[in-house]
Parts: C-alpha cells; sequence; structure tokens
C-alpha cells in the first residue's frame, strides 16, 4: 500500500518535472532562433544565469562525488553517488542553452585549442562524470575493481574540476571582478560546502543528523564567511579599480542579493547549527548561499567592462559607476532564461528519481531517498 | 608581415565617420559596431574638456582571445589578424570576456527579427550582409581583409577626415605607420596585460 502511494508521487513529480523540462526546452528554441529580448546577456554581461548554474551543478558534482568515493557505507555513497553524477552531467546541460551554436559542441571533444582552460573544463567534467557512473556500477553491482578504481580518480578529478574552472575566470586578462586567486579558494570551499550541504540535507529529511556533518557544514560556511569578509576587507582597503567590483556588490545594483547571500545564505544557516536547530532548512539555506554566490561571482566579472579607460567614459547604453568608471547595467535574467535554467533543474530531479530506484533496487527514488540516509557517513 | 593601425588621438574630431564606414562596409548587425567612438568627459564646470578615442579590435599578437577560445575558432592570419571561423565557433562568448578591449562582438539576435528599421522588412543592404553574420556566433573587426586583398586600405582609415589612423606594416621598419610609431613614441593601450596589441595610440586617452 505505501509503496503504491510512494509510486504514485513518484511519478507525479516525474510528470511535472517533464512539463517543466517541455517548457524550458521551448524557451531554449525561442533563444536559439534568436528572437530579441529572448535574453538579457549582452556584450557586456556575456555571462549569466547559465554558467551561474553551470558553477553551482559542478560545485555540487565535486563535493557530492568527492563525499561518495571516500565514505565507507556502500549504500548511502551509492545514493551520493547518483545525486553527484546527475548533477555532472547537469553542469554539462546547463551549458548547452548558453552556446550560440550547440550542434558544434563536439568540437569541444574531438577538435579542441588544448591552450584553452575552458578545455579544463570539458575533461574533468567528463572524467567525473565517467568516474562517478563507474562508482554507481561499482556500488550497485558490487564490482570491487570498479569501485576501487573511483575511489582512487574520483577524490583527484573532483578537486581537479573546480580548480580548472577557477583557472578558466582568473586567467582572463582584464576582468578584474574575477582576477583574484582568492577566487580558487572559494571554488573549493563552495564545492566542499555543497557537498557537505547534500549529505547533510538527507540527513535533515531523515532527523538523523550526524554530529560530524553538522560540524563540517558549519566549519565550512565559517570558512565561506572568512573568504567574504577577507574580499570585502581587500577592496575597502583598495584604491584601485581592482576593488571596485566588490564595492559594486556592497552598495550598487547588486547588493539586495549580496546581503541576501550573506545572511540567508551563510549567517542564518551557522546561527542554526551552531544552536543545533532545523537542520534541514540550514542545509536548504547553505545551498541556496551557493547558488546565490556563483551567480554574483558571474555577474561581478562584467560590472566594470573598461577597466581605466572607463574612468569618465561615455557609452550610451551603459550608465556611470562608482568613482566616475564606466558601469555595465545590472544583469537580471530574462523570463525565457529563468524557465530554461528551471527545466534543467527539472532534468536533474528527473534523473534522479529514475536512476535511483533502478541502481538501489527500489520501488522509487527521490521518495525513498531518505529511508537509508541514517546510514550516510563519511568516516 | 604584420597589419598594424596607429591613431593619433590629437586628430581625432569625434566625428563617428570611421563608425559609419564600418558600419556600411561588414553590414554587422543591429546594434553591433566592430569600430567604436568613445568620449570621455574631462574636468569638472566650467573647465570642462571632452576627449575622443576610437576603438576597434587591436588584432592583438598575444591575443587573449585567441588563446582562451576552446575550439580553436579564434585564428591568427600569416598578415597578424586576427579572425573567426564561423564554422568552429560554438558561441560560448569567452573571447567576449577575455578581451580586456571590449573588441569582441555577438550575433544575439536575427537580423531579420531585428533589422535596422523597427517595425520594417530587411533593406537590400541588410539582406545581403547579413549572411556575413549568423546568429549565435562571436563576431569582430575583420580589419577589412578582403579591401587589403584588393589593395585597400580599411574602410576607417580610408574614409578618416582628419587622417588620424595610419595603417600598414609593423614588421617593416620604414613603414610609414612604424616611423610615426617610432617618432611619436606610440603606445598600445594595456601594454602591462602583455597582448601586444597592433593598434597604438599618440596622445592621452
Amino acid at each position: 500500500m505505501n509503496t503504491k502511494k510512494s509510486g504514485s508521487k513518484s511519478s507525479i513529480i516525474n510528470i511535472v518535472c517533464l512539463v517543466l523540462l517541455a517548457v524550458g526546452i521551448f524557451a531554449w528554441s525561442r533563444e536559439l532562433a534568436g528572437n530579441p529580448g529572448t535574453t538579457n546577456l549582452s556584450e557586456y554581461a556575456p555571462w549569466g544565469l547559465y554558467i551561474a548554474l553551470f558553477l553551482f551543478f559542478e560545485a555540487l558534482c565535486a563535493g557530492t562525488l568527492f563525499i561518495a568515493a571516500l565514505g565507507s557505507n556502500n549504500l548511502p555513497r551509492l545514493k551520493m553517488a547518483v545525486i553527484g553524477t546527475v548533477s555532472g552531467v547537469c553542469a554539462g546541460i546547463a551549458i548547452l542553452p548558453d552556446l550560440g551554436s550547440p550542434l558544434t559542441v563536439w568540437r569541444l571533444l574531438f577538435a579542441p585549442n588544448t591552450s584553452a582552460p575552458m578545455i579544463l573544463d570539458v575533461w574533468f567534467l567528463g572524467l567525473t562524470v565517467v568516474f562517478g557512473i563507474l562508482l554507481i556500477l561499482g556500488l550497485s553491482g558490487n564490482k570491487e575493481g570498479l569501485t576501487r578504481l573511483s575511489r582512487i580518480v574520483l577524490p583527484i578529478v573532483t578537486i581537479l574540476l573546480p580548480l580548472g574552472t577557477a583557472w578558466l575566470f582568473t586567467t582572463l586578462p582584464g576582468k578584474v571582478g574575477w582576477s583574484s586567486s582568492l577566487e580558487i579558494g572559494v571554488f573549493i570551499a563552495q564545492a566542499a560546502l555543497a557537498g557537505l550541504c547534500v549529505l547533510f540535507i538527507l540527513q535533515g529529511i531523515a532527523k538523523n543528523v550526524a554530529n560530524i556533518t553538522s560540524k563540517l557544514v558549519l566549519a565550512f560556511l565559517l570558512i565561506n564567511l572568512a573568504l567574504i569578509i577577507g574580499e570585502v576587507g581587500q577592496a575597502l582597503y583598495s584604491s584601485g579599480i581592482e576593488a571596485l567590483p566588490t564595492k559594486a556588490l556592497l552598495r550598487g545594483g547588486f547588493a539586495p542579493i549580496f546581503w541576501c547571500q550573506v545572511i540567508l545564505g551563510v549567517i542564518i544557516p551557522s546561527i542554526l547549527l551552531a544552536m543545533n536547530k532545523s537542520p534541514l532548512i540550514a542545509g536548504v539555506l547553505s545551498l541556496l548561499g551557493v547558488v546565490i554566490t556563483k551567480y554574483l561571482f558571474v555577474v561581478k566579472g562584467n560590472i566594470y567592462p573598461f577597466l581605466n579607460i572607463g574612468e569618465s567614459l561615455v557609452v550610451p547604453e551603459l550608465g556611470a559607476g562608482n568613482e566616475g568608471y564606466l558601469m555595465a547595467p545590472t544583469y537580471v535574467p530574462s523570463g525565457f532564461e529563468w524557465l530554461v535554467g528551471i527545466g534543467v533543474f527539472a532534468l536533474g530531479v528527473l534523473l534522479i528519481n529514475l536512476l535511483l530506484p533502478r541502481v538501489t533496487n527500489k520501488q522509487v527514488g527521490v521518495i525513498n531517498i531518505i529511508q537509508d540516509i541514517n546510514q550516510i557517513g563519511v568516516n | 608581415m604584420r597589419y598594424g593601425m596607429l591613431i593619433d588621438l590629437s586628430k581625432c574630431i569625434g566625428c563617428a565617420a570611421c563608425v559609419m564606414a564600418c558600419k556600411v562596409e561588414n553590414g554587422t548587425l543591429t546594434g553591433v559596431y566592430w569600430c567604436n567612438v568613445y568620449t570621455k568627459e574631462i574636468g569638472k564646470y566650467p573647465r570642462v574638456k571632452k576627449r575622443t578615442m576610437p576603438s576597434a579590435c587591436m588584432h592583438c599578437t598575444n591575443a587573449p582571445c585567441v588563446k582562451a577560445c576552446p575550439t580553436g575558432a579564434s585564428y591568427h592570419t600569416e598578415e597578424g589578424l586576427v579572425l573567426v571561423d564561423y564554422d568552429k565557433c560554438i558561441g560560448c562568448r569567452v573571447c567576449l570576456n577575455a578581451c580586456p578591449y571590449n573588441a569582441r562582438h555577438y550575433n544575439f539576435t536575427d537580423q531579420r527579427k531585428n533589422p535596422y528599421y523597427e517595425g520594417m522588412e530587411m533593406t537590400p543592404f541588410e539582406k545581403v550582409k547579413n549572411k556575413n553574420h549568423p546568429i549565435g556566433k562571436a563576431g569582430k573587426c575583420i580589419l577589412c581583409k578582403d579591401r587589403l586583398n584588393d589593395g585597400k586600405k580599411p574602410a576607417c582609415v580610408q574614409t578618416c577626415p582628419t587622417q588620424c589612423r595610419i595603417f600598414g606594416d609593423l614588421d617593416e621598419p620604414n613603414s610609414e605607420v612604424s616611423i610615426a610609431i617610432r617618432n611619436n613614441g606610440a603606445k598600445p593601450l594595456y601594454a602591462h596585460l602583455g597582448t601586444k596589441p597592433s593598434v597604438y595610440y599618440i596622445g592621452s586617452i
């Protein structure tokens, strides 16, 4: 009776996801057709929501698979492996709508320019997903060899994955919002936090949070807070143009989102964890904080497109910014972009819901995901 | 051979004839200008000055857009031009982010749906030129390579009424452009970034 009820709930989730996915594909097709107004991306804000989603899913994938690879208990590791691998797939899918010519994406694999840091992303993400699948196969089929191989390779590639992306951003010349070496640490810390949040949320749903998980999430939240304070302090004590993007986050058009991220995504969950209250809410808020951080990181790079010559410069479509430097307009994703983004999330939930029952031999996926959560550990 | 340009800012009157010449020559999409003339407002009222700064692709020798392009769609020609192979371009826009001069552009919209004259059909000119600007591809100044092949100067150089642009071979020490760069101590923009641009400026920006 319970199985039937769970099965129908699972079917409803699948249907909702399919509908959202279809809507997302429709919105994407409108963008591909070159309809004006379908995207708010511009030459001064070439990257936006899709890249932020890619960064989020990448962090989720890296963190979750790192834990799955090193975890000791087979069944929870399997679930983490499925969620991590699906996140990796979603990271790849999130990039597709950002490409103007998605049909030529094969060139990234078969005709790459190996000197481009973006290729590192392609290789590391590809390797992470492949070894994520091998880990799933190894754990679900009790194939020791595959499991052992993934256990060796995954911790390495899941660290290299966010590093490769950080190198891509930090090595772009003249992008003062991305150039700080601090960002490399932020990428790693965010990946670790995202992975721990997945573990923590699952434990929270099961009302069986392991003390060590709670402490680790709190530790990484505080590390993230320290990195934010470090960045802000660096900006406030600096008078160069390098400091302006962070200052713009503090009091510019993106300020409400920045402070929302700090308060909702870092401070409140830290307090909840310190007080040992509402672990589920704390976990969800922390993960939300990671999403917003990624979005702010992407937009931060394009706030000051003209560097030093932007001082006193007049470009009709741009406005004057902090300290006389020309600023790009505040980028807010269009309705179509949101629909595509929601479609990518729906695809992730759908894949997890379809994959979990098969690999764990259960009737339903997301609905019963909590059943074995109490076994999850990171010993 | 390495094509390059010198722009004498003291001669630029900000008429934007180069912008229009580029637009007419290349027929870029609505709102896309491969050649720009920026203006600067310096000082405080009543002591205010207006400065102009023509800008386009710098055709850097150490071009960050070429390095960052994941498929090799951005490349150097033997003459030092930085061009885009549309067949290889996947439209990831990393080149737009990599270019510190904002000289990269992107074809976001279909020209048929966003023509020069709002609410009208494309003009015959647009229809012809539109083929050179496929949707979802990155575009940029090509230094009028077809004109160069015909032995002509780029449209922006040809049209400048004050002759503030000098064009020629930077590898030839006795070319007009090389001599002018040497004699005037001309400098490229953002030399500290190590991009080694092929466009030099005389005068303060």
